[in-house]
């Protein structure tokens, strides 16, 4: 509660630090850029073209599209776009090998990049003109390892899910990540949007292909090593939010499930001697352990019932009940986080939907404490930890490349079905 | 009785439904429903002083109201005020003690002393600013902008920028040229992108990581990365290759030379005669002395502060930003 409110204050009444701010003029450094894509026709074919139109040196830019064991059309977007645009697109089509996007990446990285600065896009996204010297910009600074955007979604208003997800994601970069930069935090790398200095990835061993979630995962050992992350608040790339419930509940479980992994990979190595400031390690360890806050809820609910129909006095359930629920909810912090984030970028009317965000709460709360209870039970009786791909909602249908110029582009422009009627 | 029971639960439903009335009604409404707007063009003053230029040319019902157009060199007299933008076709040399909104020369301009621009200001040849003057917002030029002694100045871009005669009034106390770094080793082939090493980010990638403060001692060269917990402290005539952070303060002694970037996370302090190449950013207060250079006209460079001071006989190529405040001393 008390993170997130200080947080929200920091980015509404705090000092704002902005060191790496359009950085125009510089000895730009060659760029490798990787576009994660597991069967992604419906959208590869635009995030290369506006790949292709950044305001970076064309011959500083090398664009690798990974893609990983793809069965429907990716390849031949990828290979079309490529021989469209000769020495700018070099493919890698992944035909077999360890499945999820760390081990793709791990294998683009040893062949295909050549460059010390690499950046990643998941293959959903829409980069913007001057994202890529915004995202490079950082790493003159050479205690800086990595570097994370911010994402925007781009298919807001298709339905209530993508509205609440366009103020979470919000409230996640525009206070979360900013404030954490402010205070000189840890600011968290994403898998996306994002880039890394090569070798401060090796020097951190490299992609961990065990994991749910690389990037954090990544964020930890990179800190361990005495590299920061930093965060850019105006490298904004739009995505695509899931626009159904059940692709929204796998996402969320895939990355609590990861997140829980990396915290009981990482919370004791917070502890030992290193190159972390004070601060670092307490955000660090609270990070890590944001994810156990939603089972810690729900077994507080549950034990409050249990003392309650033990026949206890009301005193001590209701003081579970009460600590619990003030304590994830009851205090109104998210809330304040989302609103605070929405009057910050300028939005108006999308505020008045915030109520419904108990609703995103409730969901989140239950997915995150069943990928808590999954992840101890795996561990227990053993069993693979299954990863999800997430659903584009985006058409595959022949339409013109994207032309992300002076006017935000509409998620019609670019391929999302329209609005469900209200 | 029924009647009053199911009237007291039906305004009792009204009521704890109420509050989310505003929420339905977005729900249904859909006023707001568009994505964040991102920046997704380059902003550089010139190509909106150019722009201004085209509104002016092209179609006279888009002349901002008020815009000045004047086709011929033209001289302002001093004390004059001009609350609309300006277009020159010719030079514009303004007497002294004047103020305008925003000024889009085709040639060069001269701001007399002690003069002000509150927008912008953008010239495709020279800018002269002379002393005590001051330019709110952004100012560039094609070719050169000299600041003059007492200037004020928020965000500069010229590919010379050239404070009170610029470095080259010093350059005889300027030391030798950098060496130049060994490019790093790497493996494997990848045929159809392998451009050859150019920025200090591929040259250089080995560091020292210091846990406390960092000193460097004169005239040594040190060919890394350095990252310092607390101060870093270069001393005379010393050379770093790569790219230097400090996580306080940072101080340069005259004639250093730095081939990176200099970051700092508080204040910095470049002594006289310095050279670097890379970008220069400090969150804090940024001071740089006389006769340094930052950049070269073929690698033009960024230097940013949340406040500058600058000495007379200082050359930047690039830009120069000061967040809160820029001043020529």
């Amino acid at each position: 509660m008390v993170r997130h409110y200080w947080f929200t204050l920091n980015r509404l009444f705090g000092r704002q630090r902005y060191p790496f701010l359009d950085v125009e003029a510089a000895e730009w450094p060659a760029v490798t850029v990787l576009v994660a894509a597991h069967n992604e026709e419906a959208v590869i074919g635009d995030v290369l073209e506006c790949l292709l139109k950044v305001d970076y040196p064309p011959d500083r830019l090398h664009i690798v599209p990974v893609n990983d064991r793809s069965t429907d059309g990716t390849e031949a977007i990828i290979d079309a776009v490529a021989a469209r645009n000769p020495g700018r697109i070099t493919p890698f089509h992944r035909r077999g090998g360890k499945a999820r996007k760390a081990a793709a990446l791990q294998e683009a990285m040893e062949n295909y990049v050549k460059t010390e600065i690499v950046l990643l896009f998941d293959a959903d996204y829409l980069p913007g003109k001057p994202l890529i010297k915004q995202l490079v910009a950082p790493f003159f600074d050479p205690n800086v390892g990595c570097v994370m955007g911010r994402v925007v979604p781009l298919n807001v208003g298709q339905n209530l899910l993508t509205r609440m997800l366009d103020m979470e994601r919000a409230a996640g970069y525009q206070i979360d990540q900013q404030a954490r930069q402010n205070m000189r935090l840890v600011p968290q790398f994403g898998g996306t949007a994002g880039g890394m200095r090569k070798s401060a990835l090796f020097d951190a061993g490299g992609w961990n292909t065990d994991t749910l979630t690389e990037d954090t995962d990544l964020t930890f050992r990179l800190m361990l090593g005495g590299w920061k992350t930093v965060y850019q608040n105006r490298a904004e790339c739009y995505e695509e939010s899931p626009v159904k419930w059940p692709v929204r509940v796998r996402q969320n479980k895939r990355w609590a499930k990861g997140h829980d992994q990396v915290m009981w990979k990482y919370t004791l190595s917070m502890f030992r001697p290193g190159c972390m400031t004070f601060r670092e390690r307490l955000d660090g360890l609270l990070l890590l352990w944001i994810y156990a806050m939603a089972p810690a809820l729900l077994i507080a609910w549950f034990l409050a019932v249990v003392l309650f129909y033990k026949g206890d006095s009301l005193d001590a359930p209701m003081m579970v009940l009460l600590v619990a629920s003030f304590t994830a909810l009851g205090n109104f912090a998210t809330f304040f986080e989302v609103a605070a984030s929405a009057r910050l970028d300028g939005s108006k009317e999308r505020l008045r939907i915030l109520p419904f965000h108990f609703l995103g709460f409730l969901v989140s709360m239950m997915t995150c404490s069943h990928a808590a209870f999954e992840l101890v039970r795996e561990a227990i009786i053993g069993g693979d930890v299954k990863w999800d791909k997430t659903e584009r909602a985006r058409q595959v249908a022949p339409r013109p490349a994207p032309e992300l110029v002076e006017e935000p582009v509409t998620a019609q422009e670019q391929g999302f079905p329209a609005e469900e009627p209200a | 009785m029924i009647g009053s029971v199911a009237g007291l639960m039906a305004a009792t439903a009204f009521l704890a439904v109420l509050p989310m009335a505003p929420a339905f009604i977005e729900l249904y409404q859909r006023r707001d429903t568009g994505p964040v707007p991102v920046k997704n063009r380059v902003e550089v003053i010139a190509d909106l002083a150019r722009e201004f230029r085209n509104a002016i040319e092209g179609d006279s019902a888009a002349i901002p109201v008020g815009a000045v157009v004047h086709d011929a060199d033209w001289f302002v007299d001093p004390g004059v005020a001009l609350s609309d933008p300006i277009y020159a076709q010719g030079r514009l040399v303004a007497g002294g003690n004047n103020v305008f909104a925003a000024i889009y020369c085709e040639k060069d301009v001269d701001l007399g002393s002690n003069s002000k621009v509150l927008s912008w200001l953008h010239a495709e040849g020279v800018v002269m600013v002379q002393a005590g003057s001051r330019v709110c917002g952004r100012l560039s030029a094609g070719e050169r902008v000299e600041l003059g002694s007492g200037c004020g100045f928020e965000r500069v871009r010229a590919p010379a920028i050239m404070v009170a005669g610029g470095a080259e009034e010093f350059e005889g106390e300027a030391p030798e040229a950098l060496p130049q770094p060994q490019p790093c080793s790497e493996s494997g082939e990848v045929p159809e992108f392998n451009p050859a090493p150019q920025s200090v980010l591929e040259l250089v990638t080995e560091r020292v990581y210091e846990h406390q403060s960092f000193v460097l001692q004169p005239r040594t060269i040190l060919p890394k990365n350095v990252v310092a917990v607390h101060d870093v402290h270069l001393m005379e005539g010393s050379q770093v290759t790569g790219c230097v952070k400090s996580n306080r303060d940072m101080e340069l002694e005259a004639n250093v030379q730095v081939g990176g970037s200099l970051v700092s996370a508080a204040d910095m302090r470049i002594a006289p005669g310095c050279r670097v190449m890379g970008p220069v950013l400090a969150e804090g207060e940024l001071f740089i002395a006389s006769g340094t250079r930052i950049g070269t006209p073929a690698h033009p460079t960024s230097v940013r502060a949340t406040r500058i001071r600058v000495e007379r006989g200082v050359t930047i190529h690039g830009s120069l930003w000061a967040f809160e405040l820029g001043q020529v001393t």
